[in-house]
């Protein structure tokens, strides 16, 4: 059974968000995802820095036998990318929602509007079958 | 669909594979494609490193052209094989970047029911294993030949790799694609790489059934074995590229042609 926490927001990506309290958007791949997905072997994160539309590529991500694209769910600016996943991109598979995050986003927009588009985790539940 | 075409450079090969991948994204249309390489060429995976790897004088030397594939894994060498690719459309929202497995297994499961007419007895691997007991397995895009170590769901043949695969998941669309062994050239990347490699002991349709069947031979029965399992109603048609043309066909050859792609890492 997947781990849907309740204090996220997601996106039918599968990637999902945690707006925290310095106004920031942490971004990574869901329970459901990586367990989909299998062992996941490399991840391409954007450089710090870097301007992202909603729903741009911003990475991939290597799984044993395939390689999917990331999704930015929130517009804004990366100023945090991971890089611990450089060396172990397992902590995805472990720790979805803690160790295994992905990238911090300045949103562009702020409230309401920065959470345009995303769904909640009754949503994502449904959307996953779980 | 299908597509049997002729033997391409390497870039042209990635460039066609990913060009029906968008093709397949903007008509709902799957393709199976079938096909070998002008020369011998080494393709890497999409984030396998290669630049530190790999010696340009030595490749020159043994005549491998390179080329850097859109999936990811580890390093093949397409010379005495065939490569096959297939792509089909994915559900928005539901499959994409999901179900890598059931797509994998079926697409796979296929293969080793097209093998199997040819007498070849393939089959899908339970679990990551090396050719030979030989120390742990390496699953990511590392100097590691690619047919050293068969994964869950690869086709094996008496317990050693026969066909390797990968997948690239692009927008609304997957392409997977694999190459069928017939002789084993793998350890021709010892020769070309500044790693240590002792290339694992591989499957090919030579070993396993006594000859080198002809590519007409395994296309045929792909073929056949696709056209028996596909639901009632489908139709299996040859891609006709005057009726749909790819148009970006050339663009994705100049980046598949770009040295910046193939030795970018």
């Amino acid at each position: 059974m997947a781990n849907i926490p309740d204090d996220l927001l997601y996106t039918t990506e599968h990637e999902y968000v945690r707006f925290t309290p310095d106004g920031l958007a942490v971004v990574g791949i869901t329970d459901y995802a990586q367990g989909e997905l299998g062992d996941i072997v490399y991840v391409e994160l954007p450089k710090i820095g870097t301007t992202l539309g909603a729903h741009d590529v911003f990475g991939t991500v290597e799984a044993v036998k395939a390689v999917s694209e990331l999704f930015t769910p929130v517009a804004g600016e990366a100023v945090a990318v991971n890089e611990r996943l450089d060396k172990e991109p397992s902590l995805i598979n472990t720790d979805p929602y803690g160790d295994g995050w992905m990238i911090r986003i300045r949103p562009t927009a702020s409230g309401a509007q920065a959470r345009q588009g995303l769904i909640s985790p009754t949503e994502y539940a449904a959307h996953v079958g779980a | 669909m299908l597509e049997a075409g002729a033997s391409g450079d390497g870039a042209g090969n990635m460039a066609l594979d990913h060009a029906l991948l968008r093709h397949a994204a903007a008509t709902g249309e799957a393709v199976l494609r079938v096909y070998r390489w002008r020369r011998p060429t080494i393709s890497f995976g999409r984030h396998q490193p290669a630049r530190d790897v790999y010696d340009r004088e030595r490749l020159a030397a043994a005549g491998l052209d390179v080329v850097r594939r859109p999936t990811g894994g580890r390093a093949v060498v397409h010379d005495r094989e065939l490569t096959y690719s297939v792509v089909a459309p994915l559900c928005p929202d539901v499959d994409r970047a999901i179900r890598v497995r059931d797509l994998y297994g079926s697409i796979n499961g296929l293969l080793v029911r097209a093998l199997r007419r040819l007498g070849v007895p393939a089959a899908l691997a339970a679990g990551a294993q090396r050719s030979s007991n030989r120390g742990p397995t390496a699953v990511g895009p590392t100097a590691t030949p690619c047919f050293d170590i068969a994964t869950e769901g690869e086709v094996v043949a008496l317990g050693r790799k026969l066909v390797g695969s990968a997948q690239w998941r692009e927008g609304h669309a997957v392409l997977q694609h694999g190459s069928i062994l017939i002789d084993d050239d793998q350890h021709r990347l010892t020769a070309v790489t500044r790693a240590p490699t002792c290339p694992e002991p591989v499957a090919t349709l030579r070993n396993l059934l006594g000859r080198a069947p002809e590519v007409s031979e395994i296309t045929a029965a792909l073929v056949r074995t696709l056209g028996e399992s596909l639901p009632v109603g489908t139709r299996l048609s040859p891609l006709d590229p005057a009726r749909e043309p790819l148009p970006e066909l050339e663009i994705l050859r100049a980046h598949y042609a770009d040295e910046r792609w193939t030795w970018g890492r």
